[in-house]
This record gives structure tokens, sequence and C-alpha cells, in this order.
């Protein structure tokens, strides 16, 4: 075979790979690698004491990674995003999220929990995809965790503060100017 | 090898790269509902899940605990004998189930509705409901009042006070 008939062949298998890439969604979507990194400096919470213990979480991600209370919170605030593939205010409200994921960097963890059933979990990866969520997803087939949220239907939006406790619920999802009043009562930043 | 068999090994190549291209386009689309039967009706009707849950009125919505099945993308179908219709939910809309005045609040007790096209319903037929593999029970379609589809089902159909428009 010649140099060009096996860079040929090479431009072919290479194109195939690409295609066959470009079925799929990224590797990471949804999954470990999109938890928080380090806590930026200066960065201190303010505590809700009287608030109640969170509920625990001990679920996966959707890349099979385990996830639990400490992943998400204990050392920063967490919001819980309650959605399914098919609920379209869940779609509606996405920009919300992802501008609080933006805006509040490191400091938060934002986070989906993704209520779609076993047989459906396709679906929603392709719709997370398609969405181009940027945040870690939970997934939740058999509604554990929404259950101990008492999550009656998506969208709702929960806030863990740093010590683990759940500080406010919005059924039918967190208006974004609430949801960053609260935040913002937590999150205190050294000089701001 | 051959001159051919190489220009052949070339073009499964790029046959099957399309191939590819063509299943991503595919995995990308929307599947829509359709009626399938072969019955003349033509009405629109709803089906009404009567959750209770606390919406804003007219927003979209889905079934509430324990009707989370119920759902756009959901698919409902009808069965009487060799009859079948089949169709694809579309999202839902809160409406209210009761005259109650509950003020300033924004979330009210609702139902949930999802208002559907389903040609091929025979008038005065009883048909076997399922939603999304669920035994939704009977349903007896009748142009006049197009009493709508409920979960639970309702006592008595003719008394419904809550489905908004009937």
């Amino acid at each position: 075979m010649s140099l060009v008939q096996r860079a040929a062949l090479l431009t072919g298998v290479a194109l195939t790979a690409v295609l066959f890439t470009g079925c799929t969604a990224s590797d990471d979507l949804g999954g470990a690698d999109r938890l928080p990194g380090a806590l930026p400096e200066g960065v201190t919470f303010a505590a809700h004491p009287d608030a109640p213990p969170a509920p625990t979480i001990d679920a996966e991600l959707v890349d099979g990674s385990p996830v639990g209370n400490d992943d998400l919170w204990g050392d920063r605030p967490a919001v819980l995003q309650f959605t399914t593939s098919w609920c379209s205010r869940c779609d509606e409200q996405q920009p919300v999220i992802d501008d609080i994921t933006r805006d509040y960097g490191d400091a938060v963890t934002v986070a989906l929990v993704a209520g779609d059933p076993a047989d459906g979990q396709d679906a929603l990866i392709e719709h997370l995809d398609d969405l181009g969520v940027t945040q870690p997803v939970i997934v939740d087939p058999d509604l554990q965790v929404w259950r101990s949220y008492a999550v009656d239907e998506a969208p709702m939006t929960a806030l863990v503060d740093a010590d683990g406790r759940l500080v406010k619920l919005w059924p039918g999802g967190a208006d974004e100017a609430k949801l960053r009043a609260e935040l913002d009562r937590i999150v205190q930043r050294a000089g701001g | 090898m051959t001159r051919t068999p190489r220009i052949l090994s070339g073009a499964a190549t790029v046959t099957f790269a399309v191939a590819l291209l063509a299943g991503c386009a595919a995995q990308g689309g929307t599947g829509s509902g359709s009626g399938s039967g072969s019955g003349s009706g033509s009405g629109s009707i709803d089906v009404l899940v009567r959750d209770s849950n606390l919406r804003v009125e007219g927003e979209a919505c889905s079934g509430a605990r324990p009707n989370e099945y119920i759902h756009r993308g959901a698919e409902l179908v009808l069965e009487h004998g060799s009859d079948r219709v089949s169709v694809e939910l579309p999202d839902g809309e809160a409406v209210r189930i009761d005259d109650i005045d509950y003020g300033a609040a924004p979330r009210i007790p609702t139902a949930c509705r999802f208002r559907i096209s389903a040609p091929g319903l025979e008038p005065d037929l009883d048909y076997t409901v399922t939603i999304d593999g669920h035994d939704a029970g009977d349903y007896r379609y009748t142009p006049a009042d197009a009493a709508p589809i409920a979960v639970p089902p309702l006592a008595d159909p003719g008394a419904i006070l809550e489905s908004g428009d009937h």
C-alpha cells in the first residue's frame, strides 16, 4: 500500500471516528467532572442554624459516579434543581440555573436531580446534551431523592446551606431574584 | 489488493460514515403522536389528571405524584377489539378544580389537563385506556359531551365539575 493510499485510508477512518463521536453526548456530561473545584479564597458562608437538616443524598451521577452529601455541601452551599427530560418549564428555567452556576462559580454547588425512569436514561442524556447542561446531574430513577425532598412535580428548587441545612424549597422552581437574594445572604466574599 | 477492492474499501468507509451521520440525524429527531384507528371520529378530548396539585393556573404541567408517568411524550392508547388509537401526550395545562377564592396566592389547587386530538374514535364504543402502559380504566367517547378521560376515574362522568371547559 502506497503512502497516499495509507493516508486516504487513515483519513476515512478518522472521519468515521469523528462522526461516531458526534453521535454521543460528551463524556463528562453531568458527571463527576462537573462537580465544583476548590473553594475560592476569601469566601465564607452565613449559617441558618434554625433550618432543618437537608435529607441525605446517596445516589449516582449520570456517569455512574457515586454522589452524596459530602460531594454537594459541607464546605459550600448547594442548589438542587429537580427536573425531568419532558418538563417544559424546567427547560425554561435552565438559563436561570446556568446563570447562577456561572455567577457563583465554585462557591456554590449547583446540581440537577433528574427523575426520569430507568428506561428513559438515553432520552435524558440526549435531552441534557441538547440543552447544553454544564452542571452535575444526579439520576433518581426510583424517585428516592425526589420523595425525600417532597417533590410532587418538576421543576422544584432546593437551597441547602454550607452546614447541610435545608434553607428553602421552591415548588414550581425558584424565581431568579429570590434565589439570588437567598444566595447573597449566605455567600459572603472578603471585601464584598 | 487490486485497484477495484481498494476503491470499494474506500467507498465502504465513506458509506459507513454517512450511515453514522444519518443515524445521528435520526437520533436527534423527535417523535410525534398520531391516531391510528380506523374509525370516523375526530374530535378533541381531554385527559384530566385529578391530582389537586398546587400550580399556577394555565402553566404547563405533568402529572404529580403518584401520576408522574403522565407527561408530555407519554403514549395514550385506546383499544376496542382490534381498533387501536395511539396518541402522544402534549404538555398539560394546569386548570383550577374549584371556585374558591384563594386571594393573592399564585399557586392554587389544580388538575393537569392534556387536550388531545384523537382521530379514529368511534362514538359510543367502550375503549380500554392505558397511559404509558398503566391501566387508566375504560372510556366511552360521546361527541355530544366529550367527557374527559379522568385519572383517577370519575364515579359519575356526568357530574364533573373540574375539567375547565366541560
